[in-house]
């Protein structure tokens, strides 16, 4: 039975604290056995999962979102109308991504999304977080000082554009729809695709005009 | 009891270590820790807002130092103690003491493509409609004391704005004390100058995704 008694659980994490080894490789070699052996785990299954987020699941399927949406007014409007019913069109739903909310960045509005409370993220349409969106730094300044935040990205945003900062305390994922680059204009998917970056759809990165001529 | 989880506007001296690359997993044992998290089903206990309230549970001294998926691997350990799956001894040693409980067959490798493609639906059928409609001012409660909630401390005893409803969705605070519980969701709208002293005359928002009964009625 699972207790969910506060004062339970509080007292099993300073026996963990104390009685497990501090290095975190071992820890998990060990709990990882330990699933083996009872039955609850599958290693290949692990294997598994860590191969599909190492090749297929990335940042490079919010990237496609992006440049479809680009490209295709009509996808656009659909992503904005039911985030998680469009990237369903290609395959993208999965972990916590049954609620997507694309937010779309304009002249007049940056977004910029963080998870104060733990570090909630989209998985399978970004991948594995970054470091820095789990930590307390970017978590705690990003609702007080999002303009600050974004200049230690090197990102500068004028003070005439509003600054809309999501914060996901539900089980809603925000995916920021960037502002297109100047100069890419006759671009396809794919190219358009390469231009985007996972910072600029969590909105901590503006995508940067393309060199003409060549 | 600090809610040490709870950092929106927290001061922080620390900067950003903004020129991570993409890797996705910096370590061998991340990768585990990430599959673990992912392949294992475990016990019909264990809840998203258990799991969530079972870390924030993770004393400060850890929480605050200990990388990222070592954590998410304590809060298995803790919930696999306290539903008596295992001891402490067990997971240290990775070794079992007792025979193997019954949680059927486990995911294996072939089911796993498939079910990376389940997206979870977090709503439930309304009993009632919501009380409040788009662009309604509201003023949030307080809610003290270590019990799993959403509202998070910044945006307590604040006026904002309905932005917007999202349905009717499954309640955090019951879900962590194994209730099964849904209200009408809504995107709150805080002004920025509204939530920080400092942010007078800045034209900023700060949108927070709140349950019916974190507020009432401005």
């Amino acid at each position: 039975m699972t207790s969910h008694d506060s004062k339970k659980i509080v007292e099993i994490h300073e026996h963990l604290h104390s009685d497990l080894p501090s290095d975190p490789a071992l820890r998990v070699k060990a709990l990882e056995s330990l699933l083996v052996e009872q039955g609850m785990i599958d290693s290949a299954a692990i294997d598994a999962w860590i191969d599909l987020y190492a090749e297929e699941i990335g940042p490079k399927r919010g990237a496609h979102v992006v440049a479809k949406a680009w490209i295709d007014p009509s996808f656009r409007a659909r992503l904005l109308a039911d985030g998680t019913a469009a990237i369903s069109e290609l395959g993208y739903q999965g972990h916590a991504t049954g609620h997507v909310i694309a937010v779309e960045n304009t002249p007049a509005v940056h977004n910029l999304v963080v998870c104060t409370l733990c570090s909630c993220y989209p998985f399978t349409l970004l991948g594995i977080s970054p470091g820095w969106y789990r930590l307390q730094e970017y978590r705690s300044r990003a609702v007080r000082d999002p303009r600050g935040v974004l200049q230690e990205f090197g990102v500068m945003i004028g003070d005439d554009v509003e600054i809309r900062v999501w914060d996901s305390t539900a089980e809603l994922r925000y995916l920021v729809l960037p502002l297109r680059p100047e100069g890419s204009d006759g671009l396809g998917e794919e190219a358009l695709a390469q231009l985007v970056t996972r910072n600029s759809m969590i909105g901590t990165d503006v995508l940067q005009p393309i060199a003409r001529g060549r | 009891m600090t809610r040490i989880h709870d950092v929106g506007g927290k001061r922080t001296t620390k900067p950003i270590d903004v020129a991570e690359d993409e890797t996705p997993f910096k370590a061998d044992w991340e990768g585990r820790a990430w599959g673990i998290n992912e392949a294992l089903e475990g016990h019909p206990g264990w809840t998203l807002d258990w799991w969530r309230y079972v870390r924030e549970l993770i004393p400060a001294e850890d929480y605050l130092t200990r990388p990222y998926f070592d954590q998410w691997m304590q809060v298995y350990a803790a919930m696999m103690v306290d539903s008596d799956v295992a001891s402490v001894a067990e997971i240290a040693s990775g070794k079992a003491q007792r025979p193997k409980p019954n949680f059927g067959q486990p995911m294996g490798a072939g089911d796993v493509a498939r079910i990376s493609r389940i997206a979870r639906d977090f709503r439930r059928p309304a009993t009632q409609p919501p009380i409040f409609a788009v662009g309604d001012a509201v003023h949030t409660k307080t809610i003290g004391g270590n019990a799993h909630t959403r509202l998070p401390g910044y945006a307590m005893d604040k006026t904002g704005t309905v932005h917007a409803l999202r349905g009717n969705h499954l309640l955090p605070d019951a879900g962590a004390r194994g209730e099964e519980v849904a209200e009408p969701l809504y995107t709150i709208a805080f002004k920025a100058a509204d939530l920080w002293p400092e942010a007078k005359g800045r034209r900023d928002t700060v949108f927070v995704d709140l349950w019916e009964s974190y507020f009432e009625r401005r």
